[in-house]
C-alpha cells in the first residue's frame, strides 16, 4: 500500500540531510523522536506524583527535614534528585521546550509539502498510485456510469472535478490542516504560559488581612488597599437549616463541613500621603470576595483563600470587685497589641506587669508559645488604697489569685477578630492563554471530526474502470457511504486492502448493515 | 429523601437492564443457545434497546438524585464513578449506532457493569457540599471529562478485542502473558465487590484504634475480615481475625482490602480456569474476539479516540482550568489528579502521533489503548485513594 | 520534486534557495531553543525568591524603635562595616540560650566594625522588657521593636531564630537558621566584613 501520509509527497526531513542544521531539523521534525518526547514527558510527570510537590508540603519546616523526616529514605532520595520541584526543574523544562520544537519544526515539515501536493493534485492517477490506496476496485464500466457517479457524490457534498473520463471527488480537506492548527494553538498557549514566568505578565501576593485591618497590596504596587470589614465562615448546620437537613446523617459521621467562606471588604486607592507619613486613602468600593466569586478590580483580582483557624483577640476588657463592699470597679479595656501598663480606676489602680498573647507553663513559669493573641494571660496588680499591691494571673479559664485579696479581676469582654488570606492577583496572559486553548482546540475538532475523503475513478483499458478511494481515517465509514453509490451506478464495489489481515472469511465482519 | 431512594431504585433497573444486554450481546455474538437457529440480529437489536432503556433508567436517577441533594450528583467517589460507568454506555451506545457490532457490546457492557457495580463499593451517603464544589464549572468540568474517559473507555474494550484476535494462544508471547494479567485485574474488581458484599452482609470486619505516626489516635473500620493492623492497635469491636501488626507508615486498612480482593480475584480466577473454562481466560474468550476483523477493531478504537479525546481535553483540561482558576486561583497547580489527566491525554496523543510512524500500529497501538484506560481508572481510584491532594473528596 | 537542471542558472538558484531555507530552519530553532533558555534561567533564578530574603539578595531597609524607645535606626543610613541581623521572640528557646553569648562577645564584633541588631517579631515592649529584665543579662546592643511584623514579613520570616550577614553595601552575605554559638558569631562577623 502507498504511504498517503502527506499524500505520497516527498518530506523534506527525508531527503538526505546534508550540514549540520539540517541534520538538527530532521531530528526534531521525526515523529519518533516526538514520541519519545512525549513518553519521557509522560514518565516525568508520574514521578512528580510520588510524593507532594514543594508547594504543597506546610510551609514551617523546610523541604530538606520535611521529606526525610515523612518518607523515609524514599524521600530523601526524592528531595536530592530534586523531584520535590520537579515541574520546574530544568530537565523538565527542556523536554517542554524540545517538544515544543519539535511540534514547530515537524508542522513546518509537513504542512509545506502537503499543501502543495493537495493543491495542486491531478484528477487522473497512475495505475500505481490508484492500487496503492486502501480502498480499491476493478472491473467493467463506462464513462456514463462515471457521469452518474459524478452526480451521486455531488448529492453527498463531494466536490467533484473531472478530467475526461477520470473524477476525483473530495471532501472535507480542510481537515487536514486539523493538526497543524491545534499545533499552532498549543505553541501560543505555551507562549503565554512562558511568559507568566515573567513577573511584569503574572504577579501574585497572599496578603493575610485581620478583621479591621487595612493593608497594601503589594501585587498593585501599593497602588491599592483593602480593609478587611469581616470574616464569614457559615457551616451547614442541618438542625436548624431545613435544606440542609438531608446532610444530617453524613455530618454526624464526618463532622461540620463548612459551606461558605466569605470576606467583606472595602477597597481604597492611595491619593497621596499624609503628613506624618501615612497614605491618603480614598475608598473606590466595598464588596466581597468569597470561594468561586473573587473579587475584582481594575486588572487584579482578589480571592478567598484561606483563613487562619483560630481568631486573635484584639481587646479584652476586666472590671474589679470589692468582695467587701460588693463595688465594682471599671470595666477598663487592654488592647493586646498596644497595651497600656496602668488603669486608674479611681478607687483602686491596676498594673499590667505583663501580657502573654499565647499562654503557656514553660519550666514552671508563665510564658508564651508564640507572638499571636489566641489564649492570652495577663498578669495585674491591684494597688488597693491602703496601699497594698494584690497580684493576680488571669487567662482563659484560669486565675490565679491570693485567697486573702480584697480585690478580684473578672472577665468583662472581649474583642476578636479573624484574619483571612487573600490571594491578590493580576495575569495578563489570560488572553493569550485563552485564545491559544481556543484555536488548539479548534485544531482538534478539525482534525477528528472531519475525515478527509478522497474517490478517484478512472477507465482502465477500453471497458474497464478502477475506483479508488482514500480516508485519513475510518475507511468503513467511506465504504459505507460511496459503495452503495458504486453499487447503484454499477460500477465495481471497492475492496478494503487491510492492513492487518487479508479477510479470507467474509462473514468475519459482524457489520450488519452493509454486506 | 423521597427522591434519592427512588433513584436508587433506578440505578439498580439500569443495571438489570444492562446486565441482561450483556447475555443477549453474549447469545447473539456465540449463537448458543439449545436451538442453534439463533436469529443473532434480533438479539443484537434487542440487547441495544435494552442498554438504551437502562441508560434512560440511569439518566433518571442522575436526575432525581439531583433534586434529592440539590447539586449535580458528581461531587463524590460514589456519584461520580456511578457517572463514569453511564457514560462509558453512553460512548458504547454511540460508538455501537456507528458500527452495529455485536462483539463490541459483549466487551464494552461488562466493563461499564463493574465500574457501575465498583461505584456502589463507595459511600452513597448524601454528603454536603464543600464551598470550592460550588460551582457551575464544576459541573461541567466533570461530567465532560466523565463521557469523554466513558468514550475512550471503549477503545479499551475494542483494544481488548484486537489484542484477544490477533494473539496466538499457543505459543507463550508477551502479549498472551499481559492479556491475561489484564483477564486477572478485571476478575480482582469483580471480586472486590463480591467479597465486599459479602463481607458487609454479614458484618466480618471489625474496629481497631491505635496511635498513627504523629501521635494522634486514629481510628480504622474495616468491612473484610481484619488481616493486617497497625503496630499496637486495639481491637475496639468486631472478630481479630489474623490481625498480623505492620510498621505504622503502612496504610493496613487499604492493604487488607487489597490483599481481601486479589484472595478472592484469585479464587475466582482458579475456578474459572481451571474448573470452569479448563482453559486461559484469553483463550476461551478468543473466539469471540474472531468475529471481528483486526482492521475493524483497530479502526473502532481509533474512532473511540478520535471522538472521546477532544471531549475529555475539553471537559478534563480546558474546562478544569476555567474551574481551577475560580475556585483555586490557578489553572494548573500540578496536583496529582491534574498531573494524570494530563499523562492521559499525552497518552492518547501518543496513540495518534504512533499512528502516523510506520510499524507502530496494531498491537502496539492496541495495548496504549488499554493502557490508556488503566491510567483513566488509576486517576480515578489510585490518586483518590492513595495519593491525597486537592481532589481527595472525589 | 524539481529535477536537477544542468543549466548553471538553475544550480545557482536552487543553491540560493536552500541557503536561505537553511537560515530560516536556523531561526526558528534558535528562537524556541533562546525562549526554553530564558524561561528555565528565570525559573532557577525565582526558585530562591519565594518571598524570603536569602543570601544575595539586597537587604530590605527599614526604621525601627529600639526596646527603651530611645534611639531609632534605619539600615540604610548605618555607617558600620558589617552587620549582623538577627530575628527573635520571647517564645523561642534557642533565642534565650543565644542572647548571653552575643552579649558576651558584642565589644569583640563592635571592635571589628560590625554591629548586632536583635529585631523581636511582633511582640509588646512590655513582654520584650520583662523578658530582658529576666534574662539576668545587661544586653548592650540594640534590641528593636518590630510590633507590626512588617520587618519579618519583608524578610520572609519563618523559622526563629535567623541571622542575616549583612556587607558594608547592604547586600545579604548568608541567611543563618538556628542557635548562635561563639564560634559561629565570630565567623559570621568575619564574612560580613
Amino acid at each position: 500500500m502507498l504511504d498517503m501520509k502527506y499524500d505520497g509527497a516527498d518530506l523534506r526531513s527525508k531527503r538526505r540531510p546534508k550540514s549540520w542544521i539540517d541534520r538538527v531539523w530532521s531530528f526534531f521534525a521525526s515523529v519518533k523522536v516526538g514520541l519519545w518526547l512525549i513518553g519521557l514527558i509522560i514518565v516525568g510527570s508520574a514521578v512528580g506524583t510520588i510524593f507532594p510537590q514543594e508547594m504543597y508540603i506546610p510551609q514551617q519546616l523546610p523541604a530538606s527535614q520535611y521529606y526525610t523526616q515523612e518518607y523515609g529514605t524514599a524521600g530523601t532520595i526524592y528531595y536530592s534528585l530534586g523531584f520535590h520541584n520537579l515541574y520546574t526543574s530544568w530537565w523538565y523544562i527542556s523536554l517542554i521546550v524540545m517538544l515544543t520544537l519539535s511540534l514547530i519544526v515537524a508542522s513546518i515539515d509537513r504542512l509545506v509539502p502537503l499543501y502543495k501536493a493537495l493543491k495542486y493534485q491531478p484528477v487522473r492517477r497512475t495505475d500505481r498510485f490508484m492500487r496503492g490506496q486502501r480502498l480499491i476496485g476493478e472491473g467493467n464500466g463506462s464513462e456514463a456510469q462515471i457521469d452518474m457517479m459524478e452526480q451521486s457524490l455531488k448529492a453527498k457534498r463531494y466536490r467533484v472535478k473531472r478530467d475526461g473520463d477520470a473524477l476525483l471527488a473530495e471532501k472535507h480537506r480542510f481537515g487536514r490542516w486539523g493538526p497543524y492548527v491545534n499545533h499552532v494553538g498549543l505553541v501560543i498557549f505555551f507562549i503565554g504560559a512562558m511568559l507568566r514566568v515573567f513577573p511584569s505578565f503574572h504577579v501574585d501576593t497572599l496578603e493575610w488581612v485581620r478583621e479591621g485591618d487595612t493593608v497594601a497590596l503589594e501585587a498593585t504596587g501599593d497602588e491599592y488597599y483593602i480593609r478587611n470589614d469581616q470574616f464569614i465562615l457559615e457551616m451547614y448546620d442541618p438542625e436548624n437549616n431545613e435544606e440542609d437537613a438531608k446532610f444530617a446523617e453524613a455530618i454526624e459521621k464526618a463532622g461540620a463541613v463548612p459551606k461558605n467562606y466569605e470576606t467583606e471588604l472595602t477597597l481604597f486607592k492611595k491619593t497621596g500621603t499624609n503628613e506624618d507619613g501615612s497614605p491618603r486613602l480614598e475608598e473606590v468600593e466595598t464588596g466581597s470576595t468569597k470561594v468561586n466569586h473573587p473579587f475584582k478590580f481594575d486588572k487584579y483580582e482578589v480571592y478567598q483563600e484561606q483563613y487562619s483557624s483560630r481568631p486573635e483577640f484584639l481587646s479584652m476588657s476586666f472590671s474589679v470587685g470589692d468582695k467587701e463592699t460588693g463595688d465594682i470597679y471599671g470595666p477598663f479595656t487592654v488592647d493586646m497589641n498596644d497595651p497600656e501598663t496602668t488603669y486608674d480606676l479611681g478607687e483602686v489602680a491596676v498594673s499590667l506587669r505583663d501580657l502573654y498573647p499565647d499562654f503557656e507553663v514553660r519550666n514552671g513559669e508563665p510564658d508564651t508559645k508564640s507572638p499571636r493573641a489566641l489564649n492570652p494571660a495577663f498578669f495585674f496588680t491591684v494597688d488597693t488604697p491602703e496601699g497594698a499591691s494584690e497580684s493576680n494571673l488571669i487567662g482563659i479559664r484560669m486565675n490565679v489569685a491570693d485567697e486573702n485579696n480584697r480585690y478580684a479581676i473578672q472577665f468583662a469582654g472581649t474583642e476578636m477578630a479573624s484574619t483571612s488570606g487573600l490571594r491578590v492577583k493580576s495575569d495578563s496572559t489570560y488572553p493569550i492563554l485563552i485564545v491559544g486553548g481556543t484555536i488548539f482546540m479548534i485544531g482538534i475538532v478539525m482534525g477528528m471530526y472531519w475525515p478527509h475523503r478522497r474517490v478517484w475513478i478512472r477507465r482502465h483499458g477500453e471497458t474497464d474502470v478502477l475506483v479508488a478511494g482514500f480516508t485519513n481515517k475510518n475507511p468503513s465509514s467511506l465504504r459505507r457511504e460511496v459503495s452503495p453509490l458504486l453499487e447503484k451506478a454499477g460500477l465495481p464495489i471497492w475492496e478494503d486492502q487491510a492492513m492487518f489481515e487479508k479477510q479470507t472469511d467474509a462473514n468475519s465482519t459482524n457489520e450488519r448493515g452493509e454486506s | 429523601m423521597e427522591w434519592i431512594q427512588w433513584s436508587s431504585r433506578l440505578l439498580l433497573i439500569a443495571f438489570i437492564l444492562y446486565a441482561i444486554a450483556t447475555v443477549l450481546f453474549t447469545i447473539a455474538v456465540s449463537g448458543m443457545r439449545k436451538d442453534r437457529n439463533v436469529n443473532r440480529v434480533a438479539y443484537g437489536k434487542i440487547a441495544f434497546i435494552l442498554a438504551v432503556i437502562g441508560f434512560i433508567a440511569q439518566t433518571g436517577y442522575f436526575i432525581m438524585r439531583w433534586a434529592g441533594v440539590g447539586y449535580a450528583p458528581v461531587s463524590n467517589l460514589y456519584e461520580y464513578t456511578t457517572f463514569f460507568g453511564m457514560m462509558m454506555v453512553l460512548g458504547f451506545l454511540v460508538v455501537y449506532g456507528i458500527y452495529k457490532n455485536d462483539v463490541l457490546g459483549l466487551f464494552a457492557m461488562p466493563v461499564a457493569l463493574l465500574v457501575i457495580a465498583f461505584a456502589s463499593m463507595f459511600s452513597s451517603d448524601v454528603a454536603p457540599l464543600i464551598p470550592a464544589l460550588n460551582s457551575v464549572w464544576l459541573k461541567i468540568h466533570v461530567t465532560t471529562a466523565a463521557l469523554g474517559q466513558g468514550i475512550l473507555a471503549i477503545s479499551f474494550a475494542s483494544g481488548l478485542i484486537f489484542l484477544l484476535n490477533e494473539t496466538s494462544m499457543r505459543e507463550r508471547s508477551k502479549s498472551r502473558t499481559w492479556l491475561e494479567v489484564t483477564m486477572f485485574v478485571l476478575i480482582c474488581t469483580l471480586g472486590f465487590i463480591l467479597v465486599s458484599m459479602l463481607f458487609k452482609g454479614i458484618g466480618a470486619g471489625g474496629v481497631v484504634e491505635f496511635t498513627n505516626d504523629r501521635g494522634g489516635q486514629e481510628t480504622y473500620e474495616y468491612f473484610m475480615p481484619i488481616l493486617f493492623v497497625p503496630e499496637g492497635a486495639q481491637l475496639l469491636s468486631g472478630a481479630s481475625g489474623l490481625s498480623l501488626e505492620l510498621p505504622n507508615f503502612i496504610n493496613t486498612l487499604k492493604l487488607n482490602t487489597l490483599l481481601w480482593s486479589v484472595i478472592s480475584g484469585l479464587v475466582l480466577y482458579v475456578l474459572l480456569r481451571f474448573v470452569i473454562l479448563r482453559k486461559r481466560i484469553a483463550e476461551s474468550l478468543q473466539p469471540l474476539a474472531k468475529k471481528v476483523s483486526l482492521d475493524l477493531a483497530d479502526e473502532i478504537s481509533y474512532r473511540s479516540v478520535a471522538i472521546g479525546l477532544p471531549v475529555f481535553i475539553l471537559g478534563g483540561l480546558i474546562f478544569a482550568m476555567i474551574w481551577a482558576q475560580i475556585a483555586w486561583n490557578r489553572f494548573w497547580g500540578w496536583d496529582p489528579k491534574e498531573v494524570w489527566a494530563l499523562i492521559t491525554m499525552l497518552i492518547y496523543i501518543y496513540y495518534l502521533h504512533m499512528r502516523i510512524q510506520r510499524g507502530w500500529t496494531g498491537t502496539k497501538a492496541a495495548w496504549l489503548c488499554v493502557g490508556g484506560f488503566a491510567v483513566i481508572m488509576f486517576n480515578l481510584v489510585f490518586v483518590n485513594l492513595v495519593i491525597a491532594g486537592l481532589h481527595s473528596y472525589a | 520534486m524539481t529535477k536537477e537542471s544542468k543549466s548553471g542558472d538553475r544550480m545557482q538558484q536552487a543553491m540560493a534557495h536552500k541557503k536561505k531555507r537553511s537560515f530560516w530552519r536556523l531561526m526558528v530553532m534558535t528562537m524556541v531553543l533562546f525562549a526554553g533558555a530564558v524561561v528555565v534561567m528565570q525559573l532557577i533564578e525565582q526558585a530562591g525568591s519565594d518571598g524570603r530574603v536569602a543570601a544575595g539578595d539586597d537587604a530590605p531597609n527599614f526604621k525601627l524603635v529600639s526596646l527603651d524607645g530611645a534611639t531609632m535606626v534605619e539600615r540604610e543610613t548605618y555607617e558600620g562595616k558589617g552587620l549582623l541581623l538577627n530575628f527573635w521572640g520571647t517564645f523561642c528557646e534557642p533565642c534565650k540560650k543565644e542572647m548571653p553569648v552575643v552579649q558576651a562577645n558584642y565589644s569583640a564584633l563592635q571592635d571589628m566594625g560590625v554591629d548586632f541588631w536583635a529585631v523581636n517579631v511582633g511582640e509588646t515592649p512590655l513582654r520584650v522588657d520583662n523578658f530582658v529584665n529576666d534574662l539576668g543579662v545587661d544586653l548592650d546592643y540594640p534590641i528593636l521593636m518590630d510590633t507590626r511584623s512588617e520587618v519579618e514579613k519583608a524578610y520572609g520570616i519563618y523559622n526563629l531564630p535567623v541571622t542575616f550577614v549583612i556587607d558594608e553595601n547592604g547586600k545579604v552575605i548568608e541567611k543563618y537558621e538556628g542557635e548562635l554559638t561563639k564560634e559561629k558569631l565570630m565567623e559570621l562577623a568575619e564574612k560580613s566584613l
